[in-house]
């Protein structure tokens, strides 16, 4: 069966269809939501409230673009909703180098480290960062989603760029004096 | 070895394409919570009645006694897939990764995926992200330089889905319904039969419809549905004066009603009352005209409430084909026929609209109850005034779903 077909099969409430859907996109859809989130509960709530909305939606999928694009939009949409339903506050614009370098040993970085150091991050700036960085969208996309300044964009990236520097930096020398 | 990185690209490297399989009861709530709403590309209506059209067709032609849900399994043939079909998905999806799906007792067990942006990093530590246990946590595999997410219970497996129960999703269903039909009219209570009758009072009489329904389940909340029935309803109109004529009867060869319905003069009671003496030797009595349909509705079922008691409400419109028409007169105890109404025409409509409860009895049967109104339209070509005709009925009958 090819994937256009999974999909119309699950546009027709197909379950089997759907349990296969969930099973080949479901760990990069969680996945998604562990780094925009600040704990695994609210990641779950986000992961099960975008993917009902996919099944839900499935059959305005067009068949043009990716499929896989479509669920990360309503997936980061998902999360972003929530985010905005929160009412944070804007942060302060800063002014912070774009470059931040990090002085690293990549084998002592552990996967569950950084996922760790960006669920820690203030919301503000693990949205950013994670828009911008892992999920490829301008600062004028983002600067949309947020209803913020592009500037603010900017400068909350900076901002998370530099915090996870100092972190990343923090935790090697504790692991290294350990 | 140590280099100096750009945060963004370490980030990138290590999370862009990270998997974590999400726990296990999401699925459930997710599954719970599926409300497919309407495709944009949907099956166009002509088709949708051309396929009830071809059912309608089918069963008129071969029969109830044909109709058996093993004949009918084609349609569900699609539900099932094979692990070469699913294998190929995950092939053409994913060109970055390595897929590999295991089958079975013919279901799809496990997906594990390489990440390959972790090949050059095989020490994962296996800390906890959080202080209750994060059972989607990734784990090192030492003996490979490669990564797999593990967790594969977390998926919705067989127990979650199981296929066999999903392959026999029932979309279609027949039953035979009856119901007794209550028959009147909307505005003035005047007599389709004559305009001189226009002042005498009518009355509806109660008949029976019964025959023969499919439905067809679109998606989780609508079903189209259809059948043919046979309806009978009668109209009486009452206090009208009628004198019998002397009737020429010739003893053999009769072909036709023995007394001639034109020889009998048939007047308006309330008409005649200014002139108590028109009819001297006149009965007082009614005219009965009864007619009969066969009915083929076209509706839409919309379901509020699901479960073994369901609640439904059905809209949609008949097409009805006169197949009989008889005009009676009925005086002292005695019927005649007198001939059949030439107002009223061979194809008419209506507009259906009730509700239905559904209860489900055994696996694939279930009982439905539906009082329903049907609106005529197109009734009477003439001499009818504003008579508007409904009627009533209360259908009852027995689903089977196949």
């Amino acid at each position: 069966m090819s994937l256009n077909k999974l999909i119309k099969q699950c546009a027709l409430n197909d379950k089997k269809a759907q349990a296969t859907v969930y099973q080949l996109y479901g760990g990069k859809l969680f996945a998604l939501c562990l780094k925009y989130s600040n704990n695994k509960q609210e990641a779950q709530d986000s992961f099960q409230d975008g993917f009902i909305i996919i099944f839900n939606k499935i059959g305005q999928f067009n068949f043009k673009g990716s499929f896989e694009g479509w669920m990360k939009r309503i997936m980061v949409n998902t999360v972003l909703q929530k985010y905005r339903k929160k009412n944070v506050l804007n942060i302060v614009t800063e002014d912070i180098p774009d470059e931040i370098i990090v002085d690293v040993d990549e084998e002592e970085v552990s996967l569950d480290m950084l996922l760790k150091l960006i669920q820690e991050l203030p919301e503000r700036y693990r949205m950013v960062f994670n828009l911008y960085v892992l999920d490829g969208y301008t600062h004028k996309e983002i600067s949309s989603f947020l209803n913020i300044a592009e500037g603010t964009s900017k400068s909350n990236l900076s901002r998370a760029r530099f915090i996870l520097k100092e972190k990343v930096e923090s935790v090697l020398s504790d692991q290294i004096s350990g | 070895m140590r280099e100096e990185k750009n945060i963004d690209r370490l980030f990138q490297e290590k999370l862009k394409d990270l998997e974590v399989f999400p726990p296990k009861k999401s699925w459930d709530i997710i599954e719970k919570r599926i409300v497919v709403s309407p495709a944009k590309r949907r099956i166009p209506f002509w088709v949708r009645i051309t396929s009830i059209a071809a059912m309608l067709l089918a069963f008129i032609t071969l029969g109830n006694r044909y109709i058996a849900p093993n004949n009918l399994g084609g349609f569900q043939q699609f539900i099932f897939k094979t692990k070469d079909s699913i294998k190929g998905i995950v092939q053409n999806e994913n060109t970055k990764k390595e897929t590999s799906i295991t089958d079975t007792n013919n279901e799809v067990t496990e997906l594990k995926t390489k990440v390959i942006s972790l090949n050059a990093h095989p020490q994962i530590s296996e800390t906890t992200l959080e202080e209750d246990s994060f059972s989607e946590k990734v784990s090192q595999e030492n003996t490979k330089s490669s990564f797999y997410l593990k967790d594969g219970q977390n998926l919705p497996l067989k127990k979650e889905v199981p296929a066999p129960e999903i392959a026999k999703e029932k979309r279609w269903s027949i039953a035979y319904n009856v119901a007794p039909i209550y028959f009147s009219s909307f505005g003035s209570s005047t007599s389709p039969v004559d305009n001189q009758f226009e002042n005498n009072s009518t009355s509806g009489k109660s008949n029976f419809s019964h025959g023969i329904k499919i439905a067809f389940k679109l998606n989780n909340k609508f079903s189209v549905q259809s059948g043919v029935n046979l309806v009978d309803v009668g109209y009486t109109t009452n206090n009208i004066h009628l004198t019998p004529g002397v009737a020429i009867v010739s003893l053999a060869d009769i072909s036709e009603a023995p007394i001639n319905s034109s020889k009998i003069p048939v007047a308006s009671l309330e008409k005649s009352l200014s002139k108590p003496n028109a009819f001297p030797n006149s009965n007082t009595g009614s005219i009965d005209q009864v007619f009969g349909y066969v009915e083929i509705p076209l509706e839409i079922k919309y379901q509020i409430t699901e479960g073994k008691l369901g609640l439904n409400i059905v809209g949609g419109f008949s097409t009805l084909f006169l197949n009989k028409n008889e005009l009676l007169i009925e005086a002292d105890g005695f019927t005649t026929n007198i001939g059949e109404a030439s107002n009223l025409k061979d194809i008419n409509f209506s507009g259906n609209i009730g509700v239905d409860v559904d209860y489900l009895i055994h696996k694939n049967l279930y009982i439905n109850v539906s009082p329903m109104l049907k609106v005529q339209t197109n009734t009477f070509s003439k001499s009818t005034g504003d008579f508007q005709p409904y009627y009533l009925g209360i259908y009852t009958g027995l689903n089977f779903k196949f």
